[in-house]
């Protein structure tokens, strides 16, 4: 059952999962970990709605949409920390209301990783979809050399977690670790408020 | 201390309280227990597939393992006006928690509240394999000659049709992928010698699981349906890759050869049938839309003539089961058959509508007609 929202938010503050600070900009938290090794970026299941040749395009929101504007930024690495240029990453989410467009492209997007491995969308943050427990948005990445990268981005506020996602992520089965819950930053005046995230991609040599 | 973890949520300091909570308003979520949101694999809608239980040994079994045709035995059932029905009646042993069907409808697993598994031989209603432990999903070959049961603790039971343990498999399966090809048990990406117990070779895809697959009438073509929605062609004896169908743009969750192996209908999330010549890989013919808007299609048995097949479809927004069609693969005409049933079956060109009340199995043909 939903826990009421101030509820949900005062909870997230006592377990520590609700931090009230500025945020520190991704390009300086990208170079500070530039170069360091790292841990590949689990998979996830590929679902059932994969489409391929979907538009170039870093928008996927379109003006009017319904629901909370969402940034999603993060860098492609191999496992020794180097940053990959040129990685292709293949996104899509449903709408806020929680519906994949499967004759169309809408939520769907191919990016580039660009001279320093970074990637950036602008979106809405995803509803529910029926048959899944949590909001979700699905990945495949792929970059030269490279093993190809089927995985899902969560979020650390959604309502199922009950702000402690520590102790509730695996209340969505799918969901492979609690690495792929991610913080989520929110930013901007009152009225106009989006919501960030950092998901960098760690890929593993082919 | 999670602070550094949890790190659910990081409120920039522009951004109050009061504002953030309310951009959660209206949103809905659901709670739905299910591991996959793909449900695009044979039994996928198959309610509570994880049972505990004890023994490994099959504790009972009662056949003489004779395989007759289902549909010699059923009765005509005069009274529901199709001119080609027939209906049949079997009372389980229990009224199960669990049920699953088998494209053979000669079979159907059921668990009952004492959480062990049986192997109910259709139409008889005998109980040809009691298994009491934990079983995660299974199958049968298509002769019905063997039995694999994919248990939680990785490993994979063969038993033969007389209940007997012929070969056990440690592996790691994905119960949604266990099938027989001919022969071979296909777990997961990888297909097994049941004789031997060895893998004998690993089905590529660019990305993501192996959706589907399915082995000609001759035994020589063997076709899969990849995550990357790339529709590939085997040599069935040599393995090697002979053609790839790369013209779809969403995945294919079903495959079956028709008119006797010459063709390959493939189905899937575009919710259109795409009929390949199995001997090129080439597209034949992309049938129109058929059934209701947007379905997903789930699965796809050839019925009777090779050019009749049954089709699940799923709604388009939860990928759930919606129903069957029975479909004209000239023509791509269709009709909802098997109203109100989870499963079919389809055997001797009979397409068997399941159903389970109670404790008892309720079985109905319907044989395509134009």
């Amino acid at each position: 059952m939903p826990i009421e929202r101030r509820t949900f938010l005062r909870r997230a503050a006592k377990t520590g999962a609700l931090i009230l600070a500025a945020p520190i900009p991704f390009a300086a938290a990208s170079r500070a970990f530039a170069a360091v090794p790292r841990k590949p970026t689990p998979p996830d299941v590929l679902g059932p709605f994969y489409k391929r040749n979907t538009p170039h395009h870093t928008v996927l929101r379109a003006a009017g949409d319904p629901g909370l504007p969402l940034k999603v930024s993060g860098t492609v690495y191999d496992r020794r920390g180097q940053a990959l240029p040129g990685a292709t990453l293949e996104i899509w989410q449903t709408n806020a209301a929680g519906s994949y467009d499967m004759a169309g492209n809408r939520y769907r997007a191919t990016l580039t990783s660009d001279g320093k491995g970074g990637y950036a969308l602008e979106s809405v943050m995803p509803g529910h979809y029926p048959a899944r427990v949590c909001q979700h948005v699905h990945y495949v990445v792929r970059a030269e050399g490279h093993k190809p990268l089927v995985t899902q981005l969560y979020f650390a506020t959604d309502p199922v977690f009950e702000g402690d996602p520590d102790k509730n992520y695996r209340r969505d089965p799918v969901i492979s670790s609690r690495e792929l819950v991610r913080p989520v930053t929110l930013s901007g005046k009152p009225d106009a408020i989006t919501a960030g995230v950092r998901f960098d991609i760690v890929l593993e040599k082919a | 201390m999670r602070a550094g973890i949890s790190g659910a949520l990081v409120l920039a300091l522009t951004a109050p309280l009061a504002a953030c909570g309310g951009s959660y308003h209206g949103q809905a979520y659901a709670h739905v227990a299910g591991r996959h949101e793909a449900g695009g694999h044979e039994h996928a809608d198959v309610a509570g597939r994880h049972v505990a239980a004890a023994s490994h040994r099959p504790e009972h079994a009662d056949s003489a393992g004779r395989h007759e045709a289902a549909d010699t035995m059923v009765k005509a059932d005069a009274g529901d006006g199709a001119p080609h029905a027939a209906s049949y009646k079997v009372s389980l042993p229990c009224v199960p928690l669990i049920h699953r069907f088998f494209r053979t409808t000669r079979f159907v697993l059921v668990m009952c509240k004492d959480r062990k598994i049986r192997i109910v031989r259709l139409p008889s209603g005998r109980v040809l394999l009691k298994v009491g432990r934990e079983v995660d999903g299974g199958a049968f070959a298509p002769d019905g000659r063997l039995f694999a049961m994919a248990h939680k603790d990785g490993r994979i039971s063969i038993y033969s049709a007389s209940g007997k343990l012929t070969r056990a498999l440690m592996t790691a399966p994905d119960p949604e992928t266990l099938t027989f090809v001919g022969n071979k048990l296909l777990v997961n990406r990888t297909l097994w010698d049941v004789d031997t117990g060895r893998p004998l070779r690993t089905l590529k895809v660019s990305f993501g699981a192996v959706n589907a697959v399915s082995r000609s009438p001759d035994g020589t073509v063997l076709a899969a349906a990849g995550g990357d929605t790339v529709v590939r062609l085997y040599d069935a004896h040599s393995g090697k890759l002979t053609h790839r169908y790369t013209g779809l743009e969403l995945e294919a969750f079903a495959l079956a050869f028709t008119d006797g192996g010459k063709r390959l209908a493939v189905a899937g999330a575009n919710d259109r049938i795409v009929l390949l010549d199995a001997a090129t890989g080439h597209a034949v013919k992309t049938l129109p839309h058929s059934g209701p808007s947007g379905v997903f299609i789930a699965r796809i048995a050839p019925v009777g003539a090779h050019d009749w097949a049954a089709v699940q479809y799923r709604q388009a927004r939860s990928a759930r089961p919606a129903g069957w069609l029975l479909v004209n693969l000239d023509t791509g005409a269709s009709r909802p058959v098997c109203a109100g049933t989870k499963d079919v079956g389809v055997s001797k060109g009979k397409l068997w509508c399941f159903r389970i009340k109670g404790q008892t199995l309720m079985a109905r043909s319907e044989t395509p007609h134009t």
